[in-house]
């Protein structure tokens, strides 16, 4: 077993992790962090994305021991005082789900995205989640959904 | 399975084993986890001086540890065909994790080596399932027992730069005496199992240089391409090409450098004409197995939409 000290969405946790344990496993088993999802967990699907120091990355590809020392954030910590991230927001009002199981990392990919690139074009929409695939929407909602947040958070930005 | 994070790639902690090295884990991790190997992970990322871009009059030296992401973003300038091919494989949260020198050591991709119940040459047994099974994905130019291609779309781009790499055992090796020709069916790379490939030297940047990548993708099943090829151009002031570099990946037991090809190219003004002619010459040689032949066309393909992308 191996000690690993890591702040996930904002909690600093200590715990001892056996050094094959995934990222994605002790989110969800070690910390109950259910949010996010195990699609392939071969690296293919994106539906495992969270950030690491604020980059998305595929969690289940990432082992626990690699997150010592750094901050994560997953899709239960996006939402701040009970009010939704505005990316879920956009999400839940373009209809951007069906089944849902992709939502968490296509949110995660989208926020990281929209960090990069704050008026990306549907084109840059398109390749910036290329990495995480849905076998329910065709994307055309989740896109939709992407350019509203973009709209939504430059406002905010304008706002504020 | 146990895994230690080094300081000095000759580290060898106490009762190391069997070991493995691990940069990014994009690679690695699955095989690990479908195989259900456990050898003791040396991971490099500790190393001082495994990730990062170094300048100088002589060449720009990327470490082996610097992500494909950070090639993308920081060489686009100086290297755009090394650039726009990293920029271009891949996922973004794979390229985040990604290394330069995994890239060139990933293991191929091919279903039968990454499946647990079948064994072929590069898995310890003796023959290649593939070549008479299902080989949807394979080689083009068959010139190898194992006929799936090499996945690396970096060392397609290195080849066109003349790029040399730096292990802890040697020094100036080109991405050819790195990979090998293919001809020894179990190996995706001649790295000995102790070596470690520390980083990438690339000449001066030339200036004025204009480049385009283009891969065929069958997005259904996997985001390695079917074909891909890249281009790096330098022209006079008249517009003709005084330099070229081209090479093609997906499709043979290591990248091609096609250099018949360049030659066609160098001291054109790359017209339809030439376009058409090496579009053409870059299949010179294909030697397609029974289901791969449609892959003739998309080698020709996306030789045609480099050039043409370099000449617009
Ligand atoms: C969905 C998906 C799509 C992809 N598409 C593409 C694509 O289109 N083109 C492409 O080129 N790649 C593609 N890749 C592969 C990806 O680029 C490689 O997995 C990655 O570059 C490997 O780098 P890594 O640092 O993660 O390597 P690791 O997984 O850490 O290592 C890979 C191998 O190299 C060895 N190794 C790593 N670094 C060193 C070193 N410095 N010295 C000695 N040995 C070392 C390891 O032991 C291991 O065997 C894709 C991957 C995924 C998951
Ligand atoms: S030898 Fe090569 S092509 Fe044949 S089964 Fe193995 S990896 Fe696949
Ligand atoms: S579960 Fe991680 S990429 Fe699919
Ligand atoms: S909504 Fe079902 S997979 Fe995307």
């Amino acid at each position: 077993m191996t000690r690993i000290n890591v702040t996930v969405d904002g909690v600093r946790y200590s715990d001892e992790v056996e050094p094959r344990t995934l990222l994605v496993q002790y989110l969800r088993e070690g910390l109950g962090k259910t949010g996010t999802v195990v699609g392939c967990d071969t690296s293919n699907c994106g539906a495992c994305t969270v950030h690491l120091d604020g980059t998305s990355v595929k969690s289940c590809n990432v082992l626990a021991v690699q997150a010592d020392g750094h901050e994560v954030t997953t899709i239960e910590g996006l939402a701040t005082d009970g009010e939704l991230h505005p990316v879920q927001r956009a999400f839940h009002e373009t209809h951007a789900l069906q089944c849902g199981y992709c939502t968490p990392g296509m949110i995660m990919q989208a926020c990281d995205l929209l960090k990069e690139n704050a008026d990306p074009s549907e084109q840059e929409i398109r390749e910036g989640l290329e990495g995480n695939l849905c076998r329910c929407t065709g994307y055309h909602n989740i896109v939709k959904a992407v350019q509203q947040a973009a709209k939504d958070l430059s406002s905010q930005a304008v706002g504020s | 399975m146990s895994v230690t994070i080094l300081t000095a790639y000759d580290e060898r902690p106490d009762g190391t084993g069997d070991f493995v090295y691990r940069a990014g884990g994009t690679d690695l991790q699955e095989r690990l986890r479908t195989t259900g190997a456990t050898p003791h992970v040396l991971d490099l990322t500790g190393v001082p001086g495994f990730a990062g871009i170094e300048r100088a009059d002589a060449g720009t030296t990327i470490g082996a540890g610097t992500t494909v992401a950070t090639v993308a973003r920081e060489l686009a300038h100086d290297y755009p065909a090394l650039a726009l091919t990293a920029a271009g494989l891949a996922t973004p949260q794979v390229r985040a994790m990604a290394t330069v020198g995994g890239n060139l050591l990933q293991r191929t991709r091919c279903w039968y080596f990454r499946h647990p119940h079948t064994s072929c040459f590069k898995s310890g047994g003796d023959s290649c399932p593939a070549r008479d099974g299902r080989h949807l994905y394979g080689n083009v130019f068959d010139t190898a027992p194992c006929v799936h291609p090499h996945p690396s779309s970096l060392a397609m781009a290195l080849l066109t730069y003349a790029a040399t790499v730096d292990t802890t055992q040697r020094d100036g090796l080109s991405v050819g005496d790195v990979l090998g020709d293919g001809s020894d069916p179990r190996r995706d790379h001649l790295l000995a199992d102790d070596e470690v490939l520390t980083r990438v030297v690339l000449p001066p940047p030339v200036a004025g240089e204009r480049a385009a990548y283009f891969r065929a993708i069958s997005r259904f099943e996997a985001e390695w391409p079917l074909a891909e090829a890249v281009c790096r151009v330098v022209r006079d002031d008249a517009g003709r090409v005084t330099h070229c570099g081209l090479a093609i990946g997906g499709v043979a037991p290591t990248p091609l450098r096609l250099s018949a090809v360049e030659d066609l190219v160098v001291g054109s003004t790359l017209g339809d004409d030439v376009v058409d002619a090496a579009a053409t010459a870059a299949t010179q040689g294909a030697s397609p197995l029974p289901e791969t032949g449609y892959k003739i066309e998309l080698v020709e393909g996306v030789v045609r939409e480099v050039l043409e992308r370099v000449a617009s």
